[in-house]
């Protein structure tokens, strides 16, 4: 079956002040019907770009998008009606994603009267269902944004995201504004929502523990790059692109495992002045010559495994365990 | 060992002015104390009350608030009500702060050398040359590389993390008794914020310290001793493998269960009902109340901080853990 989303080869550059900014250099991603990918990457690194590239807000200057098999790259906006309504997207900021000046009935109806869904007595029906779905209360149809908390916000975006019921919802940081206690709730309430609709996502987050929980397959970039994809357990159990382990190992946790750290030097370079060879090579700790000469391809190194680096899994994580094994010892 | 504590924050209480024309409680009653070598860190949601009290300890709180009752001893020497001369000796000198966003607490039309030197010369009697060399060996001390040719540069030309050293350095410059961090890395990437808690851990515990974070793990990573405040209360304190392993308050629990874990099986996320309260909200009853699994009819009255057990104390009539028959008193 051809894949619900399938972007390759995209090439998206800014012209500033300072230079040709180049935020994806050829970056290939695919999302299957009802699954979730995570992206992970340090900020920068251009998760924002390729989601807005991928919903078409930004024009990539070079590479292809198929959605479910039709070309969508160049479509003109008549065109993209109809893959907008199976499109959809949530922002991190549910402060600055809402009109503030829009009931939130508005705001809910307001892709639903865009695709002429119904009557207006469906659309009112439609709309106090998608309130009572995602868990607000029956009066907050006539209220404004302003009188809600952060996470109702983003309650109210996740409703005018999925009333079309779209096959995929793209998340830019959909829970990174919020407070840990909130977070588990909206979490909960997307799995819910694939649970029952069966759309496939595509979440970016900076919070490994957070995508592993969510996510099937995880794609980490660096600098503009995919650094390397894999299922979600395989990425957590056995990283093999060394800014993967990296990652991993400077994820915090209240786990009291006395883990070590491997604390990279340096910080990430301009994406203006990217350095040659491997982009990761000024803070690898196992770089060599060769990394700073050639630029490693992202190229499978087993079943649905992809990783752009000379020496995979050579840098090995500083503990003995798998991070799932030592969970469950710390657990008994 | 109240004696030895570097800052001691005894029943401290901030208010706002409300509408009504009465006065919101913001921070109710926090006591709070540093010893010497000792990282505490203070931990809850947005709007609990943390920066405020980071705040009140550097005698910044914002007006038209201000704090109503109780004391804060920076090493003896109570600072509610001092005079605007003496606590700007003190802010800089003896208690330094990084903020959050080092936009705020960078002058972005200075140069980091004279932000630093400016400090070094508000608090030591040494010649300008004298102050640039002490404030290049601090910008060498918290690992910024090139430290003599960062002197001359702004804060925006730094990046994200070099821009966080150097306010590590500017709070550090005059070798504070006590360095007080509010959210040092939430603007900063997972690899980033490792090299910054690596940075923070080495000079706070040469002093004496209180981070704070609304990360559970970024204090677990650092921390000596942990205090959990809810809606301007303190609920929790404790020594931080203690309190991590077998939390007593509720809400402690149900922030660690919240947390999302890497476990293959991926179990459903337990997240903590309903919304942190408005600091408005009425302060009769447990604040906790509304979402707690616990809630009996006791808590209707607000239990008070009280001590238990080895270094720790908890605000709950019927802490987790506690036999049966006190969980029912
Ligand atoms: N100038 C002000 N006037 C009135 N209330 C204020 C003012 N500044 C802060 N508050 C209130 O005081 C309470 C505590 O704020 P504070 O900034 O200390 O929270 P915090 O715990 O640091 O939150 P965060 O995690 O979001 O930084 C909040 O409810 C806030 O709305
Ligand atoms: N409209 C724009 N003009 C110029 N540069 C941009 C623009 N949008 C993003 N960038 C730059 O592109 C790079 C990737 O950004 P972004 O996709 O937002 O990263 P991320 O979401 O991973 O943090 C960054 O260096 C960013 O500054
Ligand atoms: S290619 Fe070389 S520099 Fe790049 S990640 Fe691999 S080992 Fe490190
Ligand atoms: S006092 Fe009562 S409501 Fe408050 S935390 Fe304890 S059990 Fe829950
Ligand atoms: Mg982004
Ligand atoms: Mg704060």
């Amino acid at each position: 079956m051809t894949p619900l989303l399938q972007a390759s080869d995209l090439e998206v550059r800014f012209d500033t002040p300072k230079g040709i900014l180049h935020a994806l250099d050829g970056v290939s991603i695919e999302v299957a019907r009802g699954e979730t990918v995570g992206l992970v990457g340090e900020s920068g690194s251009g998760k924002s770009t390729l989601a807005m590239t991928l919903m078409r807000a930004i024009d990539p200057d070079g590479g292809r998008i198929l959605f479910d098999g039709q070309d969508i790259t160049h479509l003109k906006p008549k065109a993209l009606k109809p893959v907008r309504r199976r499109l959809q997207m949530i922002f991190q900021d549910p402060y600055a994603s809402l009109d503030p000046r829009m009931t939130v009935r508005r705001i809910i109806a307001e892709p639903l009267k865009a695709h002429k869904t119904g009557s207006r007595a469906e659309i009112e029906a439609r709309v106090a269902a998608l309130i009572d779905a995602v868990g607000l209360p029956p009066d907050a149809a006539e209220r404004l944004p302003a009188q809600f908390s952060g996470g109702q916000r983003q309650r109210i975006a996740i409703a005018r995201a999925i009333a079309l019921e779209p096959n995929l919802v793209i998340a830019d940081e959909p829970v990174s504004a919020l407070d840990v206690s909130i977070q588990a709730q909206i979490v909960n309430l997307l799995r819910d929502i694939q649970e029952r609709l069966g759309i496939a996502y595509l979440v970016v987050a900076h919070d490994l523990a957070l995508v592993h929980q969510i996510a099937n397959r995880i794609v980490v970039m660096y600098l503009g790059r995919v650094v390397e994809e894999a299922s979600a357990d395989d990425l957590i159990d056995a990283p093999q692109h060394p800014y993967t382990v990296a990652l991993l190992s400077a994820q915090p946790t209240t786990d009291q495992d006395g883990r070590s750290r491997l604390v990279l030097k340096g910080d990430p370079p301009s994406p203006i002045d990217r350095p040659p060879g491997c982009p990761f090579h000024p803070r690898c700790p196992i770089a060599r010559a060769r990394c700073a000469a050639e630029t490693p391809p992202l190229t499978g190194v087993s079943d649905g495994r992809r990783v752009a680096c000379f020496y995979p899994g050579e840098l090995a994580v500083p503990w003995d365990q798998p991070v799932q094994e030592q969970r469950r010892e710390i657990a008994q | 060992m109240a004696d030895t504590a570097l800052l001691q924050i005894e029943d401290l209480k901030i208010g706002f002015p409300a509408r009504d024309g009465g006065e919101v409680t913001i921070v109710d009653g926090v006591s709070l104390s540093v010893n010497h070598g000792e990282i505490v860190g203070l931990v809850g949601e947005s709007g609990s009350g943390k920066s405020m009290l980071a705040l009140a300890s550097m005698g910044l709180v914002p007006r038209p608030g201000r704090i109503t009752a109780g004391s804060i001893k920076l090493l003896g020497e109570d600072t509610v009500g001092l005079p605007d001369r003496r606590m700007q000796d003190l802010r800089g000198g003896t208690i330094g702060m990084v903020f959050q966003d080092p936009m705020t607490g960078l002058n972005p039309v200075r140069t980091i050398g004279s932000l630093l030197s400016e400090s070094v010369r508000r608090h030591q009697r040494v010649s300008r040359d004298r102050a640039l060399e002490i404030a290049e060996a601090a910008l060498t001390s918290v690992g910024i590389p090139a430290a003599h040719e960062r002197l001359s540069v702004y804060p925006h030309q730094l990046s994200g993390g070099l821009r966080q050293r150097a306010m590590i350095a500017l709070a550090l410059v005059n070798d504070p008794a006590v360095i007080i961090a509010d959210e040092p890395t939430t603007a900063l990437d997972t690899t980033i914020q490792a090299q910054i808690l690596d940075l923070l851990r080495a000079k706070l515990v040469a002093a004496g310290g209180i981070l704070i974070t609304h990360d559970l793990g970024v204090a677990a990573e650092i921390c000596d001793r942990l205090a959990v405040i809810y809606h301007g209360r303190l609920v929790e304190t404790g020594p931080t493998a203690d309190l991590l392993a077998a939390p007593r308050h509720p809400y402690t629990e149900g922030l660690l269960r919240a947390i999302p874990r890497f476990d293959r099986s991926r179990p459903r996320l337990v997240p903590i009902p309903g919304q942190p309260p408005a600091p408005s909200m009425d302060r009769g009853a447990c604040s906790f109340r509304p979402r707690c699994d616990y809630a009996m009819d006791a808590c209707a009255k607000a239990p008070a901080l009280t001590p238990d057990g080895a270094d720790r104390s908890v605000a709950c009539w019927a802490p987790i853990g506690a036999p049966v028959l006190e969980r029912r008193a």
